[in-house]
């Protein structure tokens, strides 16, 4: 694989459409060729990693380079997706990063614990959201190196 | 004939004493010396008859048993003058008796003296020298006429007329002095043949004169003794009770030698048999109290003790009477000691004492049950007084325990062993009663204790005036649930606030981001008045997000707090003015740090508070005048603490953020700690109306009070009151 041969696949697990839209448009404002992929809770998320259920097609999962995970979902929220991600010896590899609305201190420590890769409160304006993406990007996509893709089939 | 006046010194028989022993000793030397005479008449060795001398001794003594066994003093002056008229043949003997001033003669005693010379002798007071008694008495001097019918200027004249028809020619008037030289009266003896200087005649006068006076002053001591003792009698008859004296011998006998009559009355036993036998009187007292009673009787004599003592009597009728007797000792020189005493009959006192107590202990027993609290009182000595029912009925446990006189440590150990499991060791009972001994003694404290029908008990602990403790056992079970359900509520209601301020936020965020959006986006084609709108949406959608935050930061100070550590004010203050660094550039002014101390406290929690107080100080400024706030800070003694919910004992820190901006009148004082409490209007100066609130909120929970004084364009000083060390231990 060579770096940058092609934009690593962005998992964003977000259950708030209008947040996705929002997300969606920063990326864009941020002329960012990477993919995104959305999945809507805890649950889905694990199954796409995982190429379960509707995400058994490799098509419609391709494989995740970075994953932007909201904490507030239904069913499964981010904290418990964030545990087993962290406790899967093939998931634990690919970085975390928590974007959410809590500013709570404990979501805060626990999320680190857990070993996220960093912890980013949702900017209230558009303007601070295209900001975190183009952030993301210069860091994430740019400067980091990033684990070689491995199918969490594999 | 010739008068013959006796002009030896007054008469007074005082230092030679009792004249008729003289005279029986004179008579019986004579006797020794005289020969019987075969006809049994008594001849001397002059050959006169002495038969008058003996039947004068005779009379003289019968005269003797006479006074002695206390005869009428008429009858032993009637026999005085009879005995004159039998030893001295055709005389005529009277015994005149004074009155007690002297004035007069008031019994006149003289069987065979004719009445007109008793006239005489009764006329008018002795002074006027209306007889010879009277003359006799006044000049305290023997006084013998013995020629009466010869001329002389010293004969009274009535006595010449009536020696012609009664043929008495000659008198011999002897007064009778007292011990102190003063007349008692006179014996006077009339002869109807004149003597002349008949000398036996002289002594016999002499002799019964000294007899009758022995006879009057005996008469006249008598009567002053009886007079006392009746006085006495009377005085003792007058006490409600008894009057008496008893003694105590060195070898411990005790008698009552005299007790009044008072004690047939109080003991229903008559003086004469307590005389003969004091047990009369200590059977009154019960069988148990005539032991106790002699030895503390005796122990009393051996000190000369005041006796003082109550007690209770049945008299002789079964009567049940309460008694005081109080007696004053003195001691004789053989040891006895004699106890001069009263007992009083304390019967009504007493009754009224045992009503007012009895009236005392219902109105205690009332007030003691009608308190919904459990009360035990114990004295000074830690020992039980009284305890109420309520008491006993929420420490069942303690029924066999609590009884008037155990120790509180006694009952201590009981509430222990019964809040303890059974198996737990001696050890942690012996710890546990130890610890709380040393709460007991060092003074009032408060605890809880759950019981084991799951009731839960407030104990507190007062120290009474006199050093005693009154333990108060109040239920508060219902006050328990309350308080339960009330943090439960309080809790979810925090939750809320702080769920629904999440929640609240993003749907704002939206808003926001959109409207943002269409700003960005279609900013240029909107017409200016979208614009305005747009605009308008986007600042009411920021001020939303203030309250929104202003509301979380005040439920945060009770949902997420710090431990309280000690805090630099001076410190906090400076990272607060930094933080504050652009507000008071745009102000121009400046903000004043004085030294500030460090104190405990939720350092988080300071730091939003002068973050609060000093934005709003830089807030409230007037349009022209450039903001000065000052901070300072002062340690004040906790005893003069201001009024208000403050934290009950120790030093406070006095923090004063002051301004010198628009003010306020201070009927808003109130008013402006409540939450969402604004004096102005959001155009004239910006707020959510929670900032002070919050402040309120931080303080009180720290345990002190938040004040504000101002004055309309002065300026404002808000101080926060906070304890210098925190006692409070937060749930």
């Amino acid at each position: 694989m060579t770096p940058q041969s092609k934009p690593v696949t962005i998992l964003v697990a977000e259950d708030d459409a209008d947040d996705r839209l929002l997300l969606k448009d920063a990326f864009q404002e941020s002329s960012l060729a990477n993919e995104l992929r959305f999945v809507e809770d805890g649950e889905q998320l694990l199954a796409y990693l995982r190429r379960e259920g509707e995400f058994a097609d490799p098509g419609e999962a391709p494989i995740a380079g970075l994953i932007l995970l909201d904490l507030n979902m239904p069913k499964m929220d981010g904290r418990e997706a964030l545990t087993i991600i962290k406790n899967d010896a093939v998931l634990r590899s690919i970085p975390v990063v928590v974007l959410t609305t809590s500013a709570e201190e404990d979501d805060v420590f626990y999320a680190y614990r857990l070993g996220v890769s960093s912890y980013i409160s949702k900017p209230v304006t558009f303007e601070g959201l295209v900001n975190v993406v183009k952030v993301l990007n210069a860091y994430w996509l740019e400067v980091v190196e990033l684990p070689p893709e491995q199918t969490a089939n594999a | 004939m010739s008068i013959k006046r006796d002009n030896t010194e007054p008469v007074s028989e005082t230092s030679t004493g009792p004249v008729e022993a003289r005279l029986s000793a004179t008579a019986c030397d004579r006797i020794a010396v005289v020969p019987q005479t075969p006809s049994g008449s008594l001849v001397d060795e002059n050959g006169q008859d002495q038969k008058p001398i003996f039947l004068l001794l005779q009379g003289q003594s019968d005269i003797l048993d006479l006074i002695a066994s206390r005869a009428p003093l008429k009858e032993t002056l009637d026999r005085t003058a009879a005995l004159a008229e039998l030893v001295i043949e055709n005389a005529c003997c009277s015994v005149q008796v004074l009155d007690r001033g002297g004035e007069r003669f008031v019994d006149v005693v003289a069987p065979n003296l004719p009445d007109d010379y008793i006239r005489h002798i009764n006329a008018g007071s002795i002074g006027s020298g209306a007889s010879v008694e009277a003359i006799c008495a006044v000049s305290k001097k023997p006084l013998n006429i013995l020629d009466l019918s010869a001329e002389s200027p010293e004969t009274p004249a009535y006595l010449r007329d009536l020696a012609g028809s009664h043929g008495l020619s000659a008198v011999w008037a002897h007064p009778m002095l007292d011990q102190s030289g003063e007349p008692l009266g006179v014996l006077s003896l009339y002869c109807q043949t004149a003597q002349d200087g008949n000398p036996r005649v002289d002594r016999i006068v002499r002799a019964l004169a000294s007899l009758a006076r022995f006879a009057i002053e005996h008469h006249r001591s008598n009567e002053a003794l009886r007079s006392a003792d009746q006085r006495f009698g009377a005085l003792a008859a007058s006490i409600p009770g008894v009057v008496y004296q008893r003694m105590v011998t060195p070898d411990g006998q005790i008698r009552y030698t005299y007790i009044s009559d008072g004690a047939k009355d109080l003991f229903g036993v008559s003086p004469e048999e307590i005389v003969s036998d004091p047990n009369a009187l200590f059977d009154c007292h019960g069988p148990q109290y005539r032991e106790t009673f002699r030895e503390r009787l005796l122990e009393a004599s051996r000190e000369l003790k005041m006796w003082d003592v109550e007690a209770t009597i049945v008299t002789k009728d079964g009567e049940q009477k309460y008694t005081h007797a109080i007696a004053r000792p003195h001691r004789t020189p053989d040891g006895t000691v004699f106890w001069d005493g009263v007992i009083l009959d304390a019967t009504r006192i007493k009754q009224a004492e045992l009503e007012a107590a009895s009236i005392e202990a219902r109105t205690r027993e009332v007030i003691l049950e009608s308190i919904s609290q459990g009360l035990a009182l114990y004295d000074e000595d830690d020992t039980l007084v009284v305890c109420n029912s309520h008491f006993l009925d929420l420490n069942p446990e303690l029924d066999d325990v609590i009884r008037p006189g155990v120790g509180y440590e006694t009952v201590a150990r009981a509430l222990i062993d019964s809040s303890l499991d059974a198996e737990a060791p001696p050890s942690q009972r012996d710890e546990l009663l130890q610890q709380h001994m040393q709460l007991h003694r060092s003074g009032g404290h408060a605890a809880e204790r759950r019981l084991p029908n799951g009731r839960w008990v407030l104990i507190t602990e007062h120290r009474t005036e006199h050093g005693g403790t009154a333990i108060v056992h109040t239920d508060v079970t219902e006050l328990k649930k309350r308080e339960a359900k009330l943090e439960t509520s309080n809790h979810e209601l925090q939750q809320f606030a702080s769920v629904a301020s999440h929640d609240l936020q993003e749907p704002l965020r939206k808003i926001e981001a959109f409207g943002d959006r269409l700003h960005k986006m279609c900013g240029s084609s909107l017409g200016e008045e979208a614009t305005l709108y747009l605009d308008r949406m986007l600042s009411s959608t920021k001020r939303m997000r203030k309250l929104i935050n202003d509301l979380l930061a005040y439920s945060r100070v009770t949902t997420k707090p710090r431990p309280f550590e000690a805090c630099n004010f001076k410190a906090i203050a400076g990272e607060v003015v930094s933080d504050l660094q652009i507000q008071i550039e745009e102000s121009g002014g400046r903000v004043e740090v004085a030294d500030l101390p460090v104190v405990e406290a939720d350092a988080m929690q300071m730091r939003q508070l002068l973050q609060n107080l000093i934005s709003n100080a830089l807030k409230f400024r007037r349009k022209d005048v450039p903001p000065v706030v000052t901070v300072s800070g002062q340690i004040v003694s906790g005893d003069n603490r201001p009024a208000g919910p403050v934290a009950p004992a120790g030093d406070l820190l006095e923090l004063s953020i002051s301004d010198n901006g628009i003010g306020f009148d201070m009927k808003y004082v109130e008013r402006i700690f409540n939450i969402f409490q604004r004096l102005h209007n959001r155009s004239e100066y910006d707020g959510t109306g929670i900032g002070l609130a919050t402040c309120r909120k931080i303080v009180e929970r720290h345990g002190g009070a938040l004040r504000a004084t101002s004055e309309p364009g002065h300026g404002t000083t808000v101080t926060a009151i906070l304890p210098v060390k925190q006692m409070l231990t937060e749930a």
